[in-house]
């Protein structure tokens, strides 16, 4: 039927336009992510690049301080180790885990020169080994350069920075710092506030586009359902003036048919049986026409046939089928028997119709000729034709 | 680098597991690696102890004259002349310094794992170390 072929296109429309605008909010969600992952290493970057750079400039004071020679310079004095320590201690911020000077010896053994630690337990004694666990500081020592380990995540340290302390072009010792993990953790934590608050909206605007096709889907139910006449299951009027007045009506043959002396059914028998006697003859109405015709129940026992045709002949014969299977087909309600006939009055000329009600009123004219002619008849253009 | 690849093998290690399992990790290799003739260990603190009864093969004795082995840290420090004679280990830096009994000591220091190990007190007691651990020791007298 027209109507639920409309409803299906909404609901397929909506079905598209939800299924849209879910895979556009994950990929926005993912082109999100990927932002934020970027900009992450990015901050990252920048924290261990800003480090970086102070750190060199200590290692510029140390030299300052020590001349050319680190090692033997504090190993002969005591108070310049002190007050080195004390100097490297103002470049040790919270996010700065350790901050110390190694060499290594002919060994091969790295050794603390100075130590920015100032809790005693805690702080590495002068020439006190230095375990490496990474790689870097004898790269330091190769290469001359710069060096940044990234510790594995589960360790209090995150990153090693190690900046060589040059002499005549020799690495004579390193300026070694351990930035500490709540950095990595900090900023971590920042940005997955940032992507929950995002993977929320993305939720909300989900459940929102869910909720809005639950709506779509009970405004059609529901206004599918008042399209219906309750006792007959046939369409109502309200349908024929909203839907079949907006479709091209010309396409249809108008056939109006009424139950002869329905009134002398409900006094006989009671409105509960009438009643009956409606839902049954609507029931085999429907069972003699296609999907694409339309049952109207016009009103009490007043019905209209919309016939999908522009052939007059097959709405007559419609139209006489049903006068006769109605005719030769007794009703049975409870212990009641009853033999009930239809008069039908058929609009032939449909397309000449100005409008719904024009085409509904010849077709009335004609169920008056009908009922005129005796009842129980077929009657078109004035005419009975059975 | 033999040391190195030591070092990197602990490292990696002490990363992927929680801090006491890398403790027992070395205090294991520790012990086991020294010369011992029995692992019969004893220790007053009470942490060492706990990590000390998950090691395998070790002894845990209630009296320092039966250990071939006195672990100590600084807060608990055995001080029974009877013992005087038996090697010690501890987890302090300076404890090592300062007492010459000790025979080294594993601590942590900048997150760090430190093993270190004196070679004239080892030659003192008779004990040798095992190939692995030469790297880490050091002429504390």
């Amino acid at each position: 039927m027209k109507i639920t072929r409309q409803f299906d296109l909404v609901l397929k429309i909506g079905i598209v336009i939800l299924t849209v605008l879910t895979v556009a909010m994950i990929y926005l969600y993912l082109q999100v992510d990927k932002v934020l992952s970027s900009t992450r290493q990015e901050m990252i970057e920048m924290i261990v690049n800003r480090y970086q750079m102070e750190f060199q400039s200590a290692t510029s004071l140390i030299r300052n301080r020590t001349g050319a020679k680190v090692v033997d310079t504090l190993q002969n004095n005591k108070s310049l180790r002190r007050d080195l320590q004390e100097i490297l201690g103002y470049f040790k911020t919270p996010e700065v885990e350790n901050l110390f000077v190694v060499f290594r010896d002919s060994n091969g053994r790295y050794r603390y020169l100075l130590d920015a630690e100032s809790d005693p337990e805690k702080q590495a004694m002068f020439m006190q080994r230095f375990e490496p666990i990474s790689n870097i500081w004898n790269r330091t020592y190769e290469t001359k350069e710069k060096q940044i380990y990234k510790h594995l995540k589960n360790g209090s340290l995150w990153v090693s920075i190690a900046i060589p302390l040059l002499e005549d072009g020799k690495v004579t010792a390193i300026l070694g710092s351990d930035l500490s993990a709540s950095i990595r953790s900090d900023v971590e934590h920042r940005f997955s506030r940032i992507k929950s608050m995002m993977f929320g909206v993305a939720v909300i605007i989900v459940i929102m586009l869910i909720f809005g096709y639950i709506q779509i889907f009970c405004y059609f139910r529901g206004r599918s359902k008042s399209f219906i006449d309750p006792l007959t299951g046939a369409y109502n009027r309200k349908f024929l003036y909203e839907v079949l007045a907006n479709a091209n009506f010309a396409e249809y043959q108008i056939i109006m048919y009424d139950v002869d002396h329905f009134k002398h059914v409900n006094d006989a028998y009671g409105h509960d049986v009438g009643d009956d006697v409606l839902r049954m003859l609507t029931s085999r109405i429907r069972k003699m026409l296609r999907k694409e015709d339309h049952l109207v129940r016009f009103g009490g026992e007043e019905f209209i046939v919309f016939l999908k045709t522009k052939s007059k002949e097959e709405a007559k014969e419609v139209a006489e089928r049903l006068k006769k299977t109605i005719e030769t087909s007794p009703f049975v309600v409870g212990k009641n028997i009853m033999s009930v006939t239809i008069s039908i009055g058929i609009n032939s000329d449909v397309p000449a119709s100005t409008n719904i009600d024009h085409a509904i009123e010849i077709a009335d004219e004609q169920l008056y000729c009908a009922k005129n002619a005796g009842r129980n008849r077929v009657c078109v253009n004035g005419m009975v034709v059975s | 680098m033999k040391k190195l690849l030591v070092t990197l093998f602990i490292a990696l290690q002490l990363f992927a597991m929680p801090s006491e399992d890398i403790d027992i990790k070395i205090w294991k290799r520790l012990i086991y690696d020294l010369s011992l003739k029995e692992y019969k260990i004893y220790t007053i603190d009470k942490k060492l102890k706990d990590i000390l009864c998950k090691i395998p093969g070790i002894t845990m004795v209630e009296n320092c004259e039966y250990a071939t082995l006195i672990i100590e840290s600084k807060k608990s420090v055995v001080e029974d002349k009877k013992c005087e004679n038996i090697p010690r280990l501890s987890n302090n830096y300076r404890l090592l310094l300062t007492h010459s009994n000790e025979i080294g000591a594993f601590f942590w220091m900048k997150g760090r794992p430190t093993i270190i190990l004196s070679k004239p007190r080892l030659e003192r007691f008779g004990l040798k170390v095992d190939i692995e651990l030469q790297d880490y020791l050091e002429e504390i007298e």
